[in-house]
């Protein structure tokens, strides 16, 4: 053997599963926030957000050790926690029926559940009327608003969706446009 | 000319999303510096879009310092992904085991047992006591010589043909559980194991 097959022997290359795993965390340092803000505005309560991220990098983990494809793994990402958090919906809805007024009082969009100064009964209207406005868009003018709520650019919306920017822009363009008719 | 101030018109709106972010090139950031100088109803479409691209991204970052993510997500996660780590670690092993397991009893099933070991001198000419289990062939005897009265072999069932009351030296197979297993006699004592 010589010198330098003893060096290479000496240093383990890292496994499948502990590459996925340093790529996966990486990726929740990046997606974590803006992800969770997704889901929030998307009508998530923290709980539910939570567990929706927590799931989601589970299975980015699971797609990087199964070496799946790694085109938009962003976009990737955002998909599983929508359809996580629409599972679970169906799986409550099955479960119990929650009264509209109940289900609009513990809405995310609307509440601060620390009840902060700066969230006035004025903001909390204005943010009644944003959320409501936003669910009446079609699917694909709501998840570039609701992206957009989450913090990332238009050209990471772009990716996440896999459209170009310039779609991105007359989608929100138009979006932005009903909203201003719902809000004014 | 309305139509191409349309499609001007157009061009510029699908753009404020990139000029919002400043993630424009410089032709297009040029041209729509342009246009919103000539363009009333776009400048008042950029204000419009500006304003309600603040109050999203404001919305969104309201939510989350509302309702702040819990502090140790990140240790969580690490620990389950470990923690799924170890499991398959272990998982992958399960089947290398039992394979493992499997080709041992395999082996142990196939292999040829040790073949009965080679009658010594000594066993040669033992008669099996009647009605009692034989002998294991690997069980360590021992062969113990005493002098017996003709009757006593008679009674634990051997035929024989020489006089009861004779008593004649013989060679006692004894197991390892300490009890005797045959007899070994001179040929003339006549001694028969079939029992009656």
């Amino acid at each position: 053997m010589t010198a330098d097959e003893g060096t290479a022997n000496a240093v383990r290359p890292a496994t499948a599963a502990e590459l996925a795993r340093e790529e996966a965390l990486r990726w929740f340092d990046e997606l974590c926030d803006p992800l969770r803000r997704y889901l929030l505005c998307a009508g998530a309560n923290a709980a539910d957000a939570d567990e929706a991220v927590q799931e989601s990098f589970l299975r980015l983990y699971q797609h990087l050790e199964k070496r799946g494809d790694r085109s938009n793994l962003r976009g990737w990402v955002f998909q599983v926690a929508r359809n996580y958090l629409r599972d679970e919906r169906k799986s409550a809805r099955h479960q119990k029926t929650v009264p509209l007024d109940d289900a609009m009082e513990r809405d995310g969009r609307f509440a601060d559940p620390r009840g902060s100064p700066e969230h006035s009964a004025l903001g909390e209207e204005r943010l009644r009327r944003l959320g409501m406005a936003i669910d009446k868009l079609g699917p694909q003018q709501r998840e570039c608003i609701l992206l957009r709520a989450s913090g990332l650019r238009y050209r990471e919306i772009a990716e996440v969706m896999g459209i170009n920017i310039s779609s991105v822009g007359t989608l929100v363009q138009r979006a932005v446009a009903r909203l201003s008719e719902e809000l004014a | 000319m309305s139509e191409i101030v349309n499609l001007e018109c157009a061009r510029a709106q699908g753009l404020l999303a990139s000029y919002v972010d400043g993630d424009m090139g410089k032709d297009d950031s040029a041209w729509l510096s342009g246009h919103l100088t000539d363009c009333a109803k776009c400048r008042e479409a950029l204000s419009a879009f500006s304003a309600l691209d603040s109050e999203l991204t404001g919305w969104g970052r309201k939510l989350s310092r509302w309702n702040p993510p819990p502090v140790d997500a990140r240790e969580r996660l690490a620990g389950t992904l470990r923690e799924r780590a170890t499991r398959r670690r272990a998982i992958r092993w399960i089947p290398a085991a039992a394979a493992a397991i499997a080709a041992g009893l395999g082996i142990l099933a196939i292999a040829p047992r040790p073949s009965p070991p080679a009658q010594t001198h000594e066993q040669t000419g033992f008669v099996e006591i009647p009605y009692l289990a034989p002998l294991d062939p690997h069980e360590n005897a021992t062969v113990v010589r005493i002098q017996i009265r003709v009757a006593t072999l008679i009674s634990v069932g051997y035929r024989v043909t020489a006089d009861p009351d004779a008593i004649v030296p013989a060679d006692v197979l004894v197991g390892e559980d300490g009890r005797a297993h045959a007899v070994r006699v001179a040929a003339d004592v006549g001694l028969d194991g079939t029992g009656d």
